[in-house]
């Protein structure tokens, strides 16, 4: 394939998505509906014909060979002898680009189609549309960036969008402040990723000791870390400078993929419409975290400190996570933090270096995950927008075909043998056993996550979809239209089938389709648990996450264990799994309410009170002054006058005297 | 350059205001659409300027002459270029010019003590990659401004007057290449701009206008007495007594700094500072002022809460850009040294000026003064960008004024039209607006974005740039700017979402709310009209399309750029020869040579 | 004249001064006020001419035809403010009009 034909695909790309966004927003409501409804899918799938075309185009060309940079336009450069900032859009189509494209456009398409359905008695329809489509455009720029300046535009867009349809149904005020926490969050994100750019930009040396002054990947990794020819651009591995860098970049990530410390906005962030949960809070932005993580790969290898915080911090987010689910109640909450909790699991996965695995991962999760809750959307569509899991029950029969498909996303979820996620867990946890800190103990932790996975899993499906029905809606419930349907069912038949693709056991090694397609990018994996230690681990994981789903099965299905056995043996861990591990009351105590106090004291007493103070000091002296003064004018004239006079007798005697 | 656009641009809105003098006060329909014609001629000329500048941006006066010390200047560059550039002589007549350049091409044997130093002031106009820029988003403000002017509003031929006035004075100070020009047109700006303040706008306006010219005249005073102590400093170092802007440079960079660094007070010596830096506080002060950095900022607050719509889109636009205009061409330009001393103290006044105008904003509930707050808090990146003293910054610097001034127009245009429509300023009797306005609501909200700093958008740029330079110096005062960043979020998500989003709530007429629910539609408020609609469309575009592709913005400063962070010899290009410290070196008195050539 | 007369115009030169400076102080109607003025302005001329002819120049006169120029353009001046001021309705009176003060 040539640079031509590469550069068509790539302004195809980017620019349809682009092109549905404008036409919809300069058309405004003077779009009709009909033609949204084409083009508003119309212009993702398109993309993904384009993706697909460049995929195959890349296929063509030899393993080593497949990273192509395209210039786009020339952004800005203060550049010369003087050594100041430059930077040009360029884009970077490689393997791992390709595959974060493919899961954009594609699950995102099948999602707008899904949209179509679901968005239909919106009167926001056109509007929707235009944020949808801005959303993958910001996106396939974030992914698609060849430089860190426009990784962070992509960056800083995406949390945009994202805010923009958390906060789509303006009028709800939850709606409202769920955007701005989002918001907000990420911009302390972007802020972490702009300083960690700084100092790739200002410390990178060339092989001579040369300050690079350079923002491009290529060139950063090619001066960083282990590659074929190894070079410390950043200074030796595991000092302060890189180490720096790789938690600056890990903060942006923790931002975007709701990675404890910045991981509250996400449960809040389910106010957004249904299928703005499944394509941006389950399938592609929230996994950018990971896209980074996996893309500064030798960033990250050189500072093992970093990577270990990573992976430390991404299994702890991503037990945390799967406790909380255990005791919500909100069907989109539950997914939401089953989506921190898997995310947790990639990112501890990329921290500790098995990057196709997380990658793996972050594919086949967003199947199932954009599974879930598109069928969850189906479920609350069904029964007139209620999302509270005790309000529903026994809708198997109701949703024919939701039903089925949402249990096909909670068997991959939960990491049953032969779906999606049981591939994608097992490899993932399979290379914590010998790689990253505290080599088993994560793996242990990640364990657990399983059985806790797959426990609320199974809870969610049979409180929703077994049982009676618990309220009146649920009774009534009617199936969705075939075009929301249909892309659920897509979705279940990936999520139940995309796990062959990683397909080995003769050895247990991760050399597979998406491996070996990515190996380019991230070379070979540092170590792999030998054969017989991983299949033991696997029997021994697999066992229990089926465990999991057996207890759930024991408490909802036969109710054969109590359900407020925990509630009321250990009360305060089932209430810090309700109250979310108090996480928002401690950030609105130590840091929302110190900002909006240190505003109002700024406002109430320092203006006031220091500055304008200051002034009207000044203000106030001089007025006495004049006021003492003020009294020599009475208007008349001949007042004005007399004075005049008797000062003009006095300097003439003071001159007469001095004269003689 | 075969006819004087400069010079053409500079007064054409003087003699539109003496044209609208001579029309009858009561034919309004007349005096508007002269009104425009004027100020889109302006700003027509200045765009001519702008692309013939993008088109050859290192075209202008490039060579000093005569010499420095012995050393011939004859091949060093002028060390700022200025393009566009006209000269006349005038009080210090031919005869004095004349003998100036007698001496420079004399060299050093040329001019003695005996030199009668001539008031040597001319009319010297010329602009560079800075100000080139400024002049451009001066015509559109004022376009903007003239056209933004309401069909209700009182008096509008004085108005419009006094506007042409202020653009002549304001276009002066930016191209002005002669430091009584300069200090002529700095305080000739403040004149209308004082009267448009007074006669015009909220109740408060009379104590507004008396605060705001008190400030910037005390500041004033203190760079008058700078001009003349650089005069008579650089006058009996080298025997050139001269107003002349880039001489000026090219002497002050190599004499003020030789100086003993001792003030003789009382009989007791002090020695803290240097006469360049006295210079360099002195100027800084009135800029500070004029900008406004934090200590000195509680003007702008009543200016800007009492003004009206079409005063503050070019008050707030560029007039608070000139202390930032004033602190690269003067401070920059004339005290590198002092800069560079300096440069702890105005980093550390950006930094509270972006966080304690963003915790102000954050604690508003008058969304004029949400605006005026957050201006405070942009231009501290702006001074942040200019004293991180490396072309990073700069730039960064000089594109963020130009942004700044479209997206401060562009709020207190769409804050203006909601006055017009409801009658309050109150953030919290209004809500939702994004039902009955969806046009109002995607306006601001890209003027919102741009305001914080979001990628894609123009400040981004600005803001990337200035945060890098900064961090080159101090990663410290950088992270601490970020901060500002964040809140900068916070506080204009506040004003979005307050105004445009959550339950529709309305402002009544008598004082009383009608709230309406959800599926109520908010009736009776209309959408903006096509004429709003042309005034914020271009601001809007500006904010795109320069953070889409602000490569063009770039390479017209960047040769500017780049001479700046030259002047103190630091600089790895350093052009001027570097003289030897001591006063020994100093003592006879030699010409250094002129830019004054055209 | 000889010099013997010189204190004498001097003297009266003074003395018309003092009568129109105490007559600009005490009158309250603006046309008497007026012509106090006029009547100092004149007790400057005859001490210019007198000065003149004391040291024998034209220096003197010439000072004097400015001072009665001045003092004619000023009856211009004057006379239309006061006739503007009456025609305003506020009377004839110079106390009345304090608007200077504030």
């Amino acid at each position: 394939m040539d640079a031509a034909t590469v550069r068509l695909l790539v302004a195809g790309i980017l620019g349809l998505p682009t092109l549905g966004f404008l036409v919809v927003t300069l058309g405004g409501t003077l779009v009709p509906r009909r033609v949204v409804r084409l083009l508003g899918p119309g212009v993702i799938v398109g993309a993904f014909a384009c993706v697909v075309l460049l995929t195959v185009g890349v296929l063509e060309r030899a393993p080593a060979d497949r990273s192509i940079t395209v210039t786009l336009w020339h952004w800005l450069s203060l550049g010369g002898k003087h050594g100041g900032f430059g930077a040009t859009f360029n884009v970077l189509v490689d393997p791992l680009s390709l595959v974060m494209m493919g899961v954009i456009t594609g699950v995102g398409g099948l999602i707008h189609i899904y949209s179509v359905g679901y968005m239909a008695e919106d009167r926001g329809f056109n509007r929707f549309f235009a944020y949808m489509n801005f959303f993958i455009t910001s996106m396939l720029v974030l992914v698609l960036s060849a430089n860190l300046v426009f990784l962070i535009i992509g960056w800083a867009m995406v949390a945009f969008a994202s805010y923009a349809l958390i906060a789509f149904w303006y009028e709800r005020p939850t709606a409202v402040a769920a955007g701005r926490k989002a918001f907000i969050t990420q911009v302390i994100g972007d802020v972490g990723l702009v300083l960690a750019a700084f100092l790739i930009f200002l410390n990178l040396r060339g092989r001579s000791g040369n300050l690079l002054h350079t923002v491009d990947f290529a060139t950063i990794f090619a001066n960083v870390g282990p590659g074929a020819h190894f070079h410390n651009g950043l200074g030796p591995a595991g000092s302060g400078l890189v180490t720096v860098i790789g938690l600056l970049l890990f903060a942006g990530a923790a931002a975007k993929s709701a990675q404890w410390p910045l991981h509250t906005w996400l449960p809040d962030a389910m106010e957004g419409p249904t299928p703005v949960s499944a394509l941006i809070h389950a399938a592609t932005m929230v996994t950018a975290g990971v896209y980074l993580v996996c893309r500064f790969h030798p960033i990250f290898e050189q500072a093992p400190t970093a990577g270990a915080v990573v992976a430390v911090i991404g299994m702890g987010t991503a037990l945390m996570a799967a406790i909380i689910g255990c005791t919500q109640f909100d069907i989109k909450r539950v997914i939401a933090y089953s989506t921190m909790s898997q995310i947790g699991l990639m990112i501890f996965s990329a921290g500790i270096g098995a990057y196709s695995a997380a990658i793996f991962q972050l594919v086949a999760h967003a199947f199932f995950k954009a599974l879930l809750f598109m069928a969850a959307g189906n479920v609350i569509h069904g029964i007139g927008g209620e999302q509270d899991i005790r309000q529903m029950g026994g809708l198997r029969r109701r949703l024919r075909f939701t039903y089925p498909a949402f249990a096909v996303g909670t068997l991959a979820l939960s990491g049953i043998p032969l779906f999606a996620g049981w591939f994608s867990k097992e490899e993932l946890l399979g290379n914590g056993l010998v790689l990253g800190p505290a080599t088993p103990w994560l793996w242990v932790a990640g364990v657990v996550v399983n059985v806790l996975t797959s426990f609320y899993s199974f809870r969610v499906l049979w409180v929703t979809f077994h049982g009676e029905a618990h309220g009146e809606e649920a009774s009534k419930a009617h199936e969705a239209p075939r075009v929301m349907v249909g892309p659920v069912l897509v979705l279940a038949a990936l999520a139940a089938l995309f796990g062959f693709t990683n397909i080995d056991f003769g050895t247990f090694h991760p050399i597979t389709i998406v491996a070996t397609f990515l190996a380019p990018v991230f070379g070979p994996i540092a170590r792999v648990p030998a054969p017989g230690v991983a299949l033991l681990a696997l029997l021994v994981g697999t066992a229990l996450s089926m465990g999991g789903l057996g207890l759930a099965f024991l408490v909802y299905g036969r109710q054969a264990i109590a359900r407020d056995l925990v509630p009321r043996r250990a009360p305060w861990v089932y209430q810090l799994s309700l109250q979310k591990f108090y996480w928002d009351e401690v950030y609105d105590a130590m840091l929302a309410r110190p900002m909006v106090g240190l505003a109002t004291a700024c406002r109430r007493v320092i203006e006031p009170g220091v500055f304008n103070g200051a002034v009207d000091g000044v203000r106030s002296a001089v007025q006495t002054l004049a006021d003492d003064f003020r009294t020599f004018q009475s208007g008349l004239l001949r007042d004005y006058a007399l004075v005049f006079f008797v000062f003009a007798v006095i300097g003439l005697l003071v001159l007469g005297l001095h004269l003689t | 350059m075969t006819w004087p656009i400069l010079g053409i641009t500079l007064f054409l809105p003087l003699l539109g205001s003496a044209v609208l003098a001579l029309i009858p006060a009561s034919r309004t329909m007349a005096v508007r659409t002269v009104g425009i014609a004027f100020a889109a001629a302006t700003f027509a000329l200045s765009l001519v300027m702008l692309v013939s500048f993008y088109a050859t941006p290192k075209v202008g006066s490039a060579v000093l002459g005569g010499s420095v010390h012995g050393r011939s200047l004859a091949h060093v560059a002028s060390p700022i270029t200025f393009q566009f550039q006209e000269q006349l002589s005038w009080l210090g007549s031919t005869r004095a010019l004349g003998q100036f350049r007698q001496a420079l091409n004399q060299g050093n044997n040329g001019v003695n003590q005996a030199f009668a130093p001539p008031i040597n002031f001319s009319f010297h106009i010329g602009v560079d990659g800075l100000a080139v820029w400024m002049v451009a988003l001066t015509g559109l403000l004022f376009l903007l401004a003239a056209v933004a002017l309401s069909r209700r509003e009182d008096r509008p031929r004085s108005f419009l007057i006094l506007m042409g006035l202020a653009e002549t004075g304001v276009i002066g100070v930016l191209v002005s290449l002669d430091l009584v020009l300069f200090y002529f047109f700095w305080e000739a700006a403040l004149i209308p701009l004082y009267f448009q303040l007074l006669g015009w706008g909220g109740p408060r306006r009379g104590a507004a206008a008396l605060k705001f010219i008190i400030y910037t005249v005390a500041g004033s005073l203190f760079m008058l007495l700078a001009i003349l102590g650089l005069y008579f400093i650089t006058g009996a170092e080298t025997g050139v007594y001269t107003f002349d802007v880039p001489t000026q440079i090219a002497m002050a960079t190599q004499v003020i700094g030789q100086h003993p660094t001792s003030l003789t007070i009382f009989g007791h010596v002090f020695t803290f500072l240097t006469p360049e830096q006295w210079l360099f506080l002195a100027f800084a002060l009135a800029f500070a002022i004029k900008v406004p950095l934090v200590p000195f900022h509680t003007w702008l607050p009543d200016a800007y809460g009492s003004g009206t719509t079409p005063f503050l889109i070019f008050f707030a636009g560029i007039v608070s850009k000139l202390g930032a205009f004033g602190l690269i061409r003067y401070n920059l330009a004339l005290f590198p040294q002092a800069s560079h001393f300096f440069q702890p103290v105005m980093l550390a006044l950006g930094v509270t000026s972006i966080l304690y105008g963003g915790l102000m904003a954050l604690g508003q509930r008058d969304i004029r003064q949400i605006v005026a707050y957050s201006s405070i808090s942009h231009l501290g990146f702006v001074v942040l960008g200019i004293f991180a003293l490396n072309v990073d910054g700069l730039g960064g610097a000089i594109v963020q004024m130009v942004n700044h001034g479209i997206i401060v127009a562009g709020l207190f245009l769409c804050v203006g039209m909601l006055e017009v429509r409801f009658g309050t300023r109150d953030l919290g009797r209004m809500g939702g607006l994004a039902r009955p306005m969806p046009i109002m609501a995607g306006m601001f909200l890209v003027l919102v974005l741009a305001g914080m700093g979001m990628p894609l958008m123009n400040s981004f740029v600005g803001e990337f740039l200035i945060l890098l330079g900064v961090f080159q110096v101090s990663p410290a005062w950088a992270v601490a700017a970020s901060l500002g960043v964040v809140i900068a979020c916070w506080y204009m998500l506040r004003l979005y979402q307050g105004l445009t989003q959550g339950a529709v709530r309305i402002p009544g007429t008598g004082g009383e709310e009608r709230r309406a629910g959800g599926s109520v539609s908010g009736g009776g408020v209309r959408d903006l009209r096509a004429l709003e609609i042309a005034l914020l469309a271009p601001l809007v575009a500006v904010c795109i399309g320069v953070g889409i592709y602000p490569s063009p913005i770039i390479s017209t400063i960047r040769f500017n750029a780049s001479q700046y962070m030259r002047l103190d010899g630091r600089g790895p290009q350093a052009l001027m020869p570097t003289l030897g410290l001591g006063v020994a070196s100093s003592s006879a008195p030699q010409p250094p040579g002129g830019g004054s050539a055209p | 004249m000889n010099h013997n007369l010189f204190p004498g115009f001097i003297g009266l030169s003074a003395a018309l001064f003092a009568i129109g400076a105490v007559g600009v102080l005490v009158r309250r109607n603006p046309i008497v006020v007026f012509m106090c003025i006029e009547l100092m302005l004149n007790a400057g001329n005859l001490a210019l001419i007198a000065f003149g002819r004391f040291t024998h120049t034209m220096d003197g006169q010439v000072f004097a035809l400015i001072v009665i120029t001045v003092a004619a353009s000023e009856v211009v001046v004057g006379l239309a403010l006061i006739t503007g001021v009456f025609r305003s309705g506020r009377g004839l009176d110079v106390d009345e009009l304090s608007e200077m003060r504030e």
